[in-house]
């Protein structure tokens, strides 16, 4: 019986690895096949540009034709079929590990550490030695930095290191796995480690009940200068900096800390340099909410000032990351004013969170169609903001409320007046959405996801507030909404050809289905089943994509170019990849 | 060349941080003076690591919290003497100081607003199993645990009603 569990086991580990190196293989052999035949094409262009058939712009349009939208399809299908590979493979391990009494400690240890070097040297023989594919070695590379994790967090358990210890599981996986991101350049790595560590910085505080001065130091002084050209990696550090930072709050002269905002906001109106706007729009809100959490008292109606000061600035300054960072200092100024109105009928925690979790739903769907009425007023990347933020709100909103536990912790409350307003306010925004839809704020082809994924999420939270007691409902509600969103947001990325929307779908996709696997327990299917059907959903999804890439190109060879405006919108919405 | 010293060292290092982890907790185990200690088992569950059942110790409760008529603070680290009645199998609280004990066994603590916390408050076990043990045992259950010579402890054995409570079944 053992023997076979170890076999079961090996094969689980076994089957992702295999699974990639094989699909990334014909990947990468059709793409250097398409490679080939783009070589061949790019000479005779030159050629013909030689001898004066076609102009240089004639050229650079023919090469751009065909070179970025054959790599991009490829890559998507790619990555679906990546997540699958590795859905797949947790299945089958969850599958074994929920028998892992018949395997003992030692066993499950040897075995869980094997694959880890495994594919730490796999990863490694197909980054520096065989490099062919580059970037199948780097994705398992980074799958051993996960079992890495796994194998910590297996050796913690069998020892009974209890979750008041979760900091140090998190400091050796995060830490550990630094130089090899740095030694291979592997941004993947480098990212999971400092994330792990932003969030061993937060279970730190947590559990010793004091601030980590550590965690400062080593993002000051390694994790930024790490991250040199990774903008990514620099944003993820200062966000956990800042998150950090919450974690000291001022005590006695807390007003002169308003001198930091204040006076960066001073310096931006008389240089007009932007980073002293985004210094500015970020210290607000830092202040409200550490004078909130450090002495429970709600800022007064005032703080709405220079909050509205910030996002006029902003779309004044035309500048994208502070009308951002504005924005979402208006949206928690607004979280602590309204509790500042609804406070004294405050009933319990977690029905109040619910409920402006569910406000936040509604409030992005509301900018989302406001964006719409905008059309042609903003400024292109304030118009992107205004189409992306509200999005990621609604989105991390619904992935907040499809938790078993959120939907108990409602569970005999009694309506208040702030669940009142916000019904109300849904109500308006359903109104909003209606009025939007019958002027024709939403056209075309997009206009029909959009109306979809705005329609579909309106009438999920309207089913959660008709559901309200009843918890499974209330779930099953939710998490529509959130996978169908998902997944329009898989089908209008790859619509509007924009990776970000495209990428962001996935990695929610990824995310809900990997949090279900925490609190799923009350579903019917076991994890390992559910994981097992996700992978079989990506996988069929890639295979779909994959399907209407084909039928794409068939079309585009029998009735020659599509429109050309739909191409010019998608090379730009490309800049921001790769 | 150079390039396999780096990935060797990468490898060496992550072998080593596992070891010492492993062998950190089990020289507790091995080496640490036996003590029974009486437990209760509440409400289970932890994101990363799955299914557990949280113990409440009977030496949580720490009954004078004082040293020299001061309080003792949340968030501080205390050492915990433990003492045998005759009579009793369980090991119980005697006293508690904020200097390391020049001998006998005592456990490093730290305070948690009205509790005193070991480190030991959680035992994993396998999935779906957490419920049941809590539900058989709420009461009969103790743990024996190892406790160094500097006051660090690890769980090595779980007892219902004097019965050694074996959950992996092999």
């Amino acid at each position: 019986m053992q023997f076979f569990f170890v076999i079961l086991y090996l094969a689980g580990l076994a089957l992702p690895i295999l699974g990639l190196i094989y699909l990334v293989k014909i990947i990468a052999g059709k793409r250097g096949a398409e490679k080939g035949k783009i070589d061949f094409l790019k000479n005779e262009a030159l050629r013909w540009g030689n001898l004066g058939i076609i102009t240089k712009e004639q050229y650079d349009n023919i090469i751009k034709l065909y070179l970025s939208k054959e790599s991009k399809k490829l890559n998507l299908v790619k990555v679906i079929m990546f997540c699958g590979a590795i859905f797949l493979g947790l299945g089958v391990l969850l599958f074994v590990s929920s028998n892992w009494d018949k395997l003992s400690n030692l066993n499950r240890t040897i075995i869980l550490l094997t694959a880890t070097f495994a594919s730490l040297f796999a990863g490694y023989y197909y980054t520096e030695i065989k490099q062919t594919i580059p970037a199948l070695g780097k994705s398992i590379i980074f799958l051993s930095t996960i079992m890495w994790g796994a194998s910590i967090i297996l050796i913690a358990q069998i020892y009974h290191i209890p979750s008041s210890g979760n900091w140090i599981i998190l400091l050796l996986w995060g830490l550990p796995i630094l130089p090899l991101a740095v030694l291979f350049k592997n941004r993947a790595v480098l990212w999971l480690s400092i994330v792990i560590l932003a969030v061993w910085n937060f279970m730190y505080s947590y559990d010793m009940s004091a601030a980590n001065y550590y965690y400062p130091l080593l993002a000051l002084c390694v994790l930024l200068p790490l991250s040199k050209n990774d903008t990514a990696a620099k944003w993820l550090s200062i966000t956990g900096l800042f998150a950090a930072a919450w974690y000291a709050p001022f005590l006695k002269y807390e007003w002169l800390a308003l001198l930091i905002p204040a006076g960066t906001l001073a310096y931006h109106v008389i240089s007009g340099e932007k980073k002293y706007l985004i210094a500015s729009a970020l210290a607000f809100p830092a202040w409200y909410v550490t004078f909130f959490v450090h002495h429970g008292a709600l800022p007064n109606y005032y703080a709405a000032v220079p909050v509205a000061v910030l996002i006029y600035l902003a779309v004044k300054a035309k500048h994208d990351v502070s009308f951002t960072l504005a924005l979402c200092g208006g949206m928690i100024t607004a979280n602590l004013l309204i509790w500042r109105v609804f406070q004294p009928q405050v009933y319990n925690y977690g029905a109040e969170t619910y409920f402006l979790v569910c406000f936040y739903i509604m409030l992005g769907i509301a900018l989302y169609i406001l964006n719409g009425f905008l059309k042609g007023k903003l400024w292109e990347g304030g118009a992107k903001v205004l189409t992306f933020l509200p999005l990621v709100m609604a989105l991390i909103g619904l992935f907040t409320i499809s938790f078993k536990g959120m939907a108990e912790s409602l569970r005999g409350d009694s309506i208040a007046r702030l669940e009142y307003f916000i019904m109300a306010f849904s109500s308006a925004v359903l109104l909003f959405f209606v009025y939007a839809v019958v002027s024709g704020v939403f056209q075309g082809n997009t206009g029909k996801f959009e109306k979809t994924g705005l329609g579909l999420v309106i009438v999920s939270v309207a089913a959660v507030y008709l559901s309200l007691g009843n918890v499974p409902l209330m779930i099953i509600a939710a998490n529509a909404a959130l996978f169908g969103l998902t997944v329009i947001m898989l089908f209008f990325g790859k619509e509007i050809e924009s990776p970000p929307v495209f990428n962001f779908g996935l990695f929610l996709f990824g995310a809900a289905t990997f949090m279900r696997y925490f609190d799923v327990g009350w579903m019917l299917m076991s994890r390992s089943m559910f994981f097992l059907l996700g992978g079989l959903i990506l996988i069929g999804l890639g295979l779909v994509f994959d399907w209407n890439r084909k039928t794409m190109l068939k079309k585009a060879r029998r009735g020659g170019l599509r429109d050309e405006t739909n191409n010019n919108d998608a090379d730009s919405a490309r800049g921001g990849q790769q | 060349m150079n390039k396999h010293i780096k990935i060797i060292a990468v490898a060496a290092s992550w072998l080593v941080i596992a070891l010492l982890l492993i062998s950190y907790k089990h020289t507790i185990i091995i080496t640490g003076d036996k003590v029974l200690l009486e437990t209760k088992a509440v409400d289970p569950r932890d994101l990363l690591k799955g299914d557990y059942v949280r113990l409440n110790y009977a030496i949580n409760t720490v009954p004078n919290e004082t040293i020299d008529g001061k309080r003792l603070q949340t968030g501080k680290r205390y050492y915990v003497l433990l003492a045998k009645n005759d009579g009793n199998p369980f090991w119980q609280v005697s006293g508690v100081t904020d200097k390391k004990p020049a001998g006998g066994i005592f456990l490093i603590g730290r305070k948690q607003w009205s509790r005193m916390v070991y480190g030991i408050e959680e035992y994993y076990v396998p999935e779906g199993k957490g419920l049941d043990i809590e539900r058989k045992c709420g009461e009969g259950l103790a743990v024996e645990a190892a406790v160094t010579k500097s006051g660090l402890p690890a769980i090595s054995r779980l007892f219902f009603n004097n019965e050694e409570l074996k959950i992996r079944e092999k």
